[in-house]
């Protein structure tokens, strides 16, 4: 055999050996491939077949899409052990580990679930509305702002939602059986102090922060977070606005302010400027609507704002922002001996600067602030300068890492002082110039110290729990508190949720209550328990709450025989609330909302008696037993709409004077009755409103606004007032006749 | 010797390196196709697979391609949610949610890609479908399209998407029939002499420019020039069935 043959000889039988080699491979793999089968079903949570879920091998780009059955079914070019993993937009995706055997089939379902949203206070506390432009608000700021009769003010528009009871036609937001100093108020981590302007017992007119300078709002009505402290009732946290992402300007001519402010970014995403100024004259519109006799010196006030936003890193804020406003107002009072007139001076000032930043998980905010709250008042012989100061540093971290679990803790200290100078009465009932008066001039401090733990857990898909505890010290009443606060809540379905929460809450004294001439340097903390259980739906157009609570007040501070003030006082709320509300504003020819609030409340009411106190548990000031507010807008014509809102309460409890005792220089003193035995009658307010949206070009606003206030002219009664022996009372009526407004609103962005 | 050997492994790594560029340079064409052709065969399954793809493409290093992954991620989603009636309202959201996810990031990657902002200005347009959503998305979305415009005035695609927007929006929020005719027409002629600027950068909308000029035509009443424009965006891209089997029977629906 030559070498050449010996060559040919081995390249053919190496071919023919390839050939059998080849020839036995591929009939197995085309086995294998024809047999090895990896099929089944994808479900979503209800069991329905999901199309176009993507079913895959990990780690391989073998897969299919699920049919519109569901059904899937991947070929496998091998046999072994594989993962397979499921995905589709909306849902969280699922996997599983399946064994396959050469030649066989192998079946395997999936069922997905739904992704959760992403788990914020608003979904697992308990009842809260809010306002914003994220997702899921109740409203929007549009909202607020043409709500009638809300002025287009924050706490009148969330007056309209159930909890909050119609005490009086101010803007006082009495939660829940809960007196209106029970509410805490947060601006950007910053507590608002004074959160009213023209401040009376019952709140004030208006809120002291206009909606303009707010992006949005969170109202909790009970069972709030454990962010939260020394507040027994309610908490109103507000988020001013961020970086201005356009040149932006506004300008409001109404019959009794002028307003204009606007928003500019410097340097674009990186620093901006927001500013505006408001000047009241409410003299023409009280002229106006036949009212102006009703004032010694009509409200007036001027307001401004000021604020830089700096974004100078990736993920850090940094926002300052300033706001200053002063009021004044006189009233004539009549008084039993002497005509007299209420006058008031307010100046609020607050300053925070705040830092956000936000690295990966984790998120810290961190502000300072100071807000600073002076109020002269004067009546008859009392004059009264009061000079209110709060600083306070807050941190708030929330980490974000877990799956299915957010993390939330934070720390804070306060100093809050309450100064006083001036003269007071040396009979707090009788204010007559010519009788007797002494000087004051008084300082009070207190410092708090607080920090919170809490935790969301996503238990189950269905299922999420808010765990969170809060510990506070204040250097007077010298004991830590330790609030647990637990939220359950249970998604019945897509669309509607069951949620549970209950807790405590704290609240400490005013500084200048612990003074020792009229108050108690010893006093306690006053604390309160919450018990909600609530149902929520909401889906498309309709949104549906309703929350049954229990309320339970212990160590409250009233006064006391031996020590003027005591942590002696208790009481309870309960009730239940009822929210309906149908679409959104514009988005629908018609939207509205109806809150209907049933409520006892009751508590232990100190009685002053001839030298000594007695005590009455009875319906609390604030026991208003049914509360009803139907607020309904529609668009009319084109861009012009309308809207009322319509307001009824039971009649606030009252403590009626039954007869009168004669005192020195002619004067009486009066015998009053059972504590709130009778009641004011019935509440009833109408009020109505027009707009006219005109859009020159894009993104300019003009609108045109008129409202009517208290169309039925109802006369409501806000008290009574008595002759000077007392023998004869006669209603003092509200300021709020019928009443009308209107002014043009300009939005440019430039 | 031994700098001999290391200049031979450099010559070795630099086809290496222009193969693994042409790889992927040839796996966007892939899904560029792949996402085309499954929009005109109204197979979303398909889509969904491309989407998968992609997936892998976001894990690379490399930020350009990262970037485009993301991009062409937010497109399918894009497609998925327009351009198939049959999927249901509630899962064409979840893509429209997808999508601006995804351009969000893309734009997050590379603050001056006009294409990005592009789309991403059209899916805030399409969240702003009521007065109350149009509030919130409307700024969001004229914010976009005018950093799109200030980046790549001249951007075929640009100009479309942002024609398309005036198309839909109300008009106190900028909208007008009249004003996307125009600038569907002037898209048109970009879209005549544009080159794409590199190998990963999107290529679509060539004839879906002469569709979206028949719809305004249509919205105008204008049917003689939607019919004329119908029948060049099937001269560009023959047997388009969107062209052919939607649009040009409603058109002969509506001017009967």
């Amino acid at each position: 055999m030559t070498h050449l043959q010996c060559h040919i000889k081995r390249a053919v039988s190496f071919i023919i050996c390839g050939i059998v080699v080849i020839a036995a491979v591929i009939p197995m793999q085309a086995q294998q491939r024809g047999q090895t089968v990896i099929k089944g079903i994808v479900l979503n949570e209800k069991g329905k077949p999901l199309h176009l879920a993507h079913v895959m091998v990990e780690g391989t780009s073998n897969g299919d899409v699920s049919n519109r059955e569901g059904r899937f079914q991947i070929e496998m070019p091998s046999s072994g052990s594989v993962v397979i993993v499921v995905s589709m937009v909306g849902y969280a995706p699922a996997k599983e580990e399946v064994n396959v055997e050469a030649a066989k089939t192998v079946e395997i379902n999936f069922q997905l679930q739904r992704k959760q949203a992403k788990l914020d206070e608003t979904t697992v506390t308990a009842d809260a509305f809010t306002t914003g432009d994220t997702e899921g608000v109740t409203l929007s700021p549009t909202e607020v702002v043409t709500t009638p009769g809300a002025a287009a003010d924050i706490f009148r528009s969330l007056q309209t939602f159930p909890g909050v009871s119609n005490m009086d036609e101010g803007s006082g937001l009495f939660v829940r059986g809960g007196d209106v100093s029970e509410v805490s108020f947060v601006l950007d981590q910053a507590p608002v102090i004074h959160p009213y302007k023209y401040e009376r017992p019952t709140g004030g007119v208006f809120g002291t922060i206009p909606p303009f300078l707010v992006s949005g709002t969170y109202f909790s009505t009970g069972g709030f977070s454990a962010k939260y402290g020394n507040a027994m009732s309610a908490v109103l946290a507000m988020e001013s606005k961020g970086m201005p992402d356009a040149n932006q300007f506004d300008a409001n001519i109404g019959m009794a302010a002028l307003s204009a402010g606007g928003a500019v970014p410097i340097v674009p995403d990186k620093l901006g400027v927001r500013f505006s100024g408001n000047r009241s004259l409410s003299q023409f519109m009280f002229k106006v609507n036949g009212l102006a006799d009703d004032f010694e010196q009509a409200p007036m006030g001027a307001d401004g704002n000021f604020s830089i936003i700096a974004k100078p890193y990736q993920g850090t804020t940094i926002k300052f922002f300033n706001y200053v406003n002063s009021s004044r107002v006189g009233v004539p009072v009549p008084q039993p001996s002497f005509d007299a007139t209420y006058r008031s001076k307010e100046q609020n000032r607050l300053h925070n600067l705040q830092w956000k930043q936000l690295w990966s998980n984790w998120l810290v905010k961190t502000s300072a602030s100071v807000n600073r709250y002076q109020n002269d008042r004067q009546l008859g012989g009392l004059d009264l300068n009061e000079a209110d100061r709060a600083y306070k540093l807050r941190s708030d971290l929330e980490f974000s890492g877990f799956e299915n679990m957010i993390w939330y803790a934070g720390m804070e200290w306060g100093r809050f002082g309450n100064e006083f100078t001036g003269q007071l009465p040396g009979d707090e009932d009788i204010l007559d110039p010519t009788a007797d008066f002494y000087t004051i001039d008084e300082q009070y401090f207190t410092k708090r110290l607080g920090g919170y733990l809490e935790s969301e857990y996503q238990l189950l898909p269905q299922w999420k729990l808010r765990l969170g505890v809060r510990m506070d010290y204040e250097n007077h009443a010298k004991e830590w508190t330790i609030d647990p606060r637990i939220s359950l809540q249970y998604q019945v379905a897509n669309h509607s949720n069951i949620r549970l929460a209950s807790g405590r809450y704290h609240q400490y004294a005013e500084p200048f209550q612990y003074n020792s001439a009229t108050g108690n340097r010893n006093l306690g903390v006053q604390q309160a328990w919450h018990y909600i259980a609530g149902y929520e739906f909401k889906k498309s157009l309709f949104h549906v709450r309703m929350e049954g609570y229990y309320k339970s007040y212990d160590d409250l501070i009233i006064e006391d025989e031996q020590q003027n003030l005591s942590n002696t006082g208790y009481g309870e709320a309960y009730g239940a609330d009822f929210f309906f509300k149908y679409s959104d504003f514009m988005r629908t020819p018609f939207n509205g909302w109806i809150s209907y609030s049933f409520l006892r409340s009751k508590r232990l009411h100190p009685r002053q008696k001839s030298g000594s106190i007695d005590y009455e548990y009875a319906p609390s000031a604030f026991d208003i037993t049914h509360n009803l507010n139907v607020v309904a807008k529609a668009r009319l014509v084109d861009m012009l709409t309308g809207g009322f809102t319509y307001r009824y309460s039971t009649g606030r409890p009252f403590t009626p004077v039954i007869s009168a005792e004669p005192a020195s220089g002619g004067y009486y003193l009066p015998v009053e009755g059972s504590v709130h035995s009778q009641r004011l009658p019935h509440f009833h307010r109408l009020d109505l409103n027009l707009s006219y949206y005109w859009v020159p070009k894009q993104n300019w606003s003009v609108i045109f606004y008129t409202s009517v206030s208290n169309v039925l002219d109802r006369k409501n009664v806000t008290d009574y007032t008595y002759n000077n022996d007392y023998s004869q009372r006669r209603p003092i009526y509200s300021d709020y006749s019928r009443f009308v407004y209107a002014g043009v609103t300009i939005n440019l962005e430039l | 010797m031994k700098y001999l050997i290391t200049l031979f492994f450099w010559l070795l790594l630099i086809p290496m390196s222009q193969q693994v560029s042409a790889q992927d340079s040839t796996q966007f064409d892939e899904i560029r196709q792949s996402i085309e052709t499954a929009v005109d065969s109204l197979q979303p399954e398909r889509l969904i697979g491309v989407n998968t793809k992609l997936k892998t493409l976001i894990q690379t290093g490399d930020p350009e391609i990262k970037k485009f992954a993301y991009y062409y991620r937010g497109y399918s989603n894009y497609r998925l949610q327009n351009s198939f009636p049959k999927i249901n309202e509630d899962q064409q959201e979840e893509y429209l949610d997808e999508a601006t996810i995804m351009f969000e990031k893309a734009v997050e990657m590379d603050p001056k890609f006009a294409e990005g902002y592009a789309m991403l200005g059209s899916c805030y347009g399409m969240k702003a479908s009521g007065f109350f959503s149009g509030m919130k998305y409307g700024p969001k979305s004229d914010n976009a399209m005018g950093k799109a415009k200030e980046l790549a005035p001249e951007n075929p695609r640009v100009v479309m998407l942002d024609a398309i927007g005036k198309l839909y929006k109300p008009s106190m929020f900028g909208g007008s029939t009249e004003g996307a005719i125009e600038g569907f027409k002037r898209a048109a002629e970009l879209f005549e002499d544009w080159q794409t600027p590199n190998r990963y950068a999107p290529r679509w909308g060539e004839a879906e420019v002469y569709a979206w000029l028949g719809q305004g035509y249509v919205q105008a009443e204008k049917y003689e020039e939607a019919r004329q424009a119908y029948e060049k965006a099937l001269k560009v891209k023959p047997g388009y069935p969107w062209v052919e089997n939607v649009l040009i029977p409603e058109l002969k629906e509506k001017s009967q």
